[in-house]
């Protein structure tokens, strides 16, 4: 993992005292709300419906077990006991107050975290792979990337007041596991034509009021030229972006308007003025950073454990969980483990403290102390030895973290909604819950297969609808909730935005409508198709005609 | 019959607060004094938004409620869900002094 260095100590250490002035001259009136609020949402504290919320970044994903319990530790001393893990792989505390939050952050400044860079118009704390390091379909580890990013990103003066906020993924997999296509700049590690390493850049994606599914703009970029090229992209989009309207500032509308292959243009003539400046990465720059994310001393073992053999043989609940969370490791007789953050009727990305906890325990017990947050709001360990899955199962089992259903119709995304956002028109939370308890039967998801479930509380999208193979987007109707409902979107290589299915449906019908799709596409699937592929078959006429029978 | 009152969050904690006839704050919608128009409502709002009052509260703002059976009603989920407290906590739902919930 990365360690800060003295820079970086300074930096956060500073940003701590800094911020705890102007919490005390909020608090004493030298500074009015309109003041303050700026810097509050810099340091990552957002005022909610009911308290102040603290997002806290969570660098790539990637936390240590030292980290996780410093997370636990502040739910539970500044918070209510839990915390909720987010679609950008960052943790939010719902509940703190105003005058604790220095507090919170200089305690977080003591395991090397801090909460810049999660709110404002500004680089956001960047994304990546949760499999990063570890898959076995891996080019590189992206998470080198994401940390010269971070470095190159970090109160960058040029572009801490953007025209709106500017999402980055990096991912070094052949499979898309970080949605890179709906971000606003999306790196994907690709092989040249003579082999060497580089970067696919993707711009312009994005979700919300005007999704789209970025265009590529550069087939191929050596890795050298990243933080200039990033660098163009950024000071085309921070001169032309728009600035007058909120719902036209992301740069997807700038690409869309310039047309991909004009802002490509505009990209190209930025860069051949800084390519070959001071951003150009020094492979020994690259190297250094590389060294924090060696690979672990794993130990030689046989590919498949005998005693793992025998418990997966005897005990089916095991095989089952196996089967469902545990991922090939690129390394022999070593697995990686996703621990669902969505047991049947619980909150999707919740976790206690107690939880935290087990999750920091087992990571330094098992898991070689690393464990990974995903934008689907699970945890994940990384590293864990087969022969030793028998005992993580049976200890996440015990604080209900065993629940088998990776991908499955319960593992759902949902943003907090408007049980606690401020900008939410309904609520999420509560119909992931009535969802995934109308298909409390794990037989039932197990046998209707892989399917992502998507749920948004506004048009903002935090929950991703747009792209979930059933999205559900929450809308206000005179004050009460409704639930437009689109088919056939998915986030990963072949990302595609779901189609609006009719009108919208009332909270209390939603979750009959969920379970109507469902069928539909039980009946009409053939053999093992996934619901995106029955669905591209069909069109959406057949689950229109049972959706809206009634109407 | 709808009527209006003036709501904001607490400065310190962002709890959801509602302004009393005594021109305070009360943790409790039963407590909100009532205005007939918005008009009125923006007179108290305006009061409200006053420096002072800047260090105990922030965001304040003019809501609608029904007034019925002798019970302040708020219009529209948002409110309601700011007056009781999130859906999905029943833990964290507000409470008031006597033990009822809002």
């Amino acid at each position: 993992m990365y360690r800060y260095d003295e820079f970086d100590h300074t930096l956060v250490s500073e940003r701590v005292s800094q911020f705890k002035g102007q919490v005390a001259r909020r608090l004493s009136g030298d500074l009015t709300e309109e003041q303050f609020r700026p810097l509050r949402l810099m340091n990552g504290l957002y005022l909610q419906l009911h308290a102040y919320m603290l997002r806290v970044a969570i660098p790539y994903g990637t936390l240590s077990s030292t980290q996780m319990r410093m997370l636990a530790h502040i739910a539970d001393k500044y918070d209510r006991g839990y915390g909720h893990f987010t679609t950008r792989q960052n943790i939010q505390y719902n509940w703190p107050s105003l005058d604790q939050t220095p507090n919170i952050l200089d305690e977080l400044a003591s395991v090397e975290m801090h909460a810049i860079q999660t709110s404002g118009n500004c680089i956001r704390n960047v994304t990546s792979d949760q499999y990063a390091g570890v898959a076995a379909d891996e080019i590189e580890d992206p998470r080198v990337y994401c940390e010269i990013i971070r470095q190159w990103s970090t109160l960058h003066p040029e572009f801490s007041f953007l025209p709106r906020k500017f999402k980055i993924a990096v991912t070094g997999a052949s499979t898309d596991r970080a949605a890179t296509r709906v971000h606003d700049i999306g790196l994907q590690m690709v092989r040249g034509s003579e082999g060497e390493v580089g970067f696919k850049v993707i711009v312009g994606g994005g979700l919300g009021r005007t999704p789209i599914i970025g265009p590529t703009i550069r087939e191929f970029l050596p890795k050298k030229h990243l933080l200039s090229y990033l660098e163009a992209v950024l000071r085309v989009y921070n001169q032309l972006g728009r600035r007058d309207n909120i719902y036209k500032a992301r740069i997807k509308i700038l690409v869309q308007s310039a047309g991909a292959e004009e802002f490509a243009a505009q990209v190209e003539e930025e860069w051949a003025h800084i390519r070959d400046g001071y951003l150009q990465l020094p492979q020994s720059e690259i190297n250094r950073i590389r060294s924090y994310f060696a690979p672990p001393d794993y130990e030689i073992l046989p590919a498949i454990d005998a005693e793992h053999a025998l418990k997966m043989s005897e005990v089916p609940e095991f095989a089952s969980w196996v089967e469902r969370n545990a991922v090939a490791h690129r390394q022999p007789g070593y697995a990686i483990v996703n621990i669902s953050l969505k047991p049947i009727g619980g909150i999707p990305g919740d976790a206690t403290v107690a939880q935290m906890e087990i999750v920091a325990d087992l990571a330094a017990r098992y898991g070689l102390d690393e464990i990974r947050v995903t934008h689907e709001q699970n945890l994940v360990l990384p590293n864990v030895k087969q022969a030793e899955l028998f005992a993580v199962w049976q200890k996440l089992a015990q604080s209900d973290l065993a629940t088998p259903n990776l991908g499955l119709v319960s593992d759902i995304i949902a943003c907090p909604g408007l049980d606690y956002c401020n900008l939410a028109n309904a609520r999420s939370i509560p119909v992931a819950q009535n969802i995934s308890e109308r298909f409390r039967d794990l037989e039932r998801q197990h046998d209707i297969g892989d399917l992502k479930i998507k749920i948004s509380g506004c048009i903002n999208a935090c929950g991703h609808h747009h792209v979930g193979n059933i999205g559900i987007l929450g809308v206000d109707k005179k004050g009460v909730e409704f639930y437009q409902i689109t088919l056939g979107g998915r986030a990963d290589d072949g990302a595609a935005l779901g189609d609006i299915i009719g009108p919208a449906f009332s909270y209390e019908d939603v979750v009959d409508a969920v379970e109507t799709i469902i069928e539909t596409y039980l009946a009409h699937r053939e053999s093992d198709e996934l619901f995106n592929d029955t669905y591209a078959r069909i069109g959406p006429q057949p689950f229109k005609e049972k959706l809206y029978a009634a109407h | 019959m709808t009527h209006f009152v003036v709501t904001a969050n607490r400065l310190n904690d962002g709890e959801v607060l509602y302004r009393t006839a005594s021109e305070g704050w009360s943790l409790w919608i039963k407590d909100s004094i009532l205005a007939e128009t918005k008009t009125q409502a923006e007179e108290w709002l305006e009061r409200a938004e006053a420096k002072s009052e800047a260090l105990k509260i922030v965001g304040p703002y003019v809501m609608k409620v029904q007034y019925r059976d002798e019970k302040i009603i708020p219009l529209g989920q948002r409110e309601v869900i700011r007056a009781k407290g999130p859906t999905v906590h029943p833990q964290f739902q507000k409470t008031i002094p006597d033990g009822s919930h809002v």
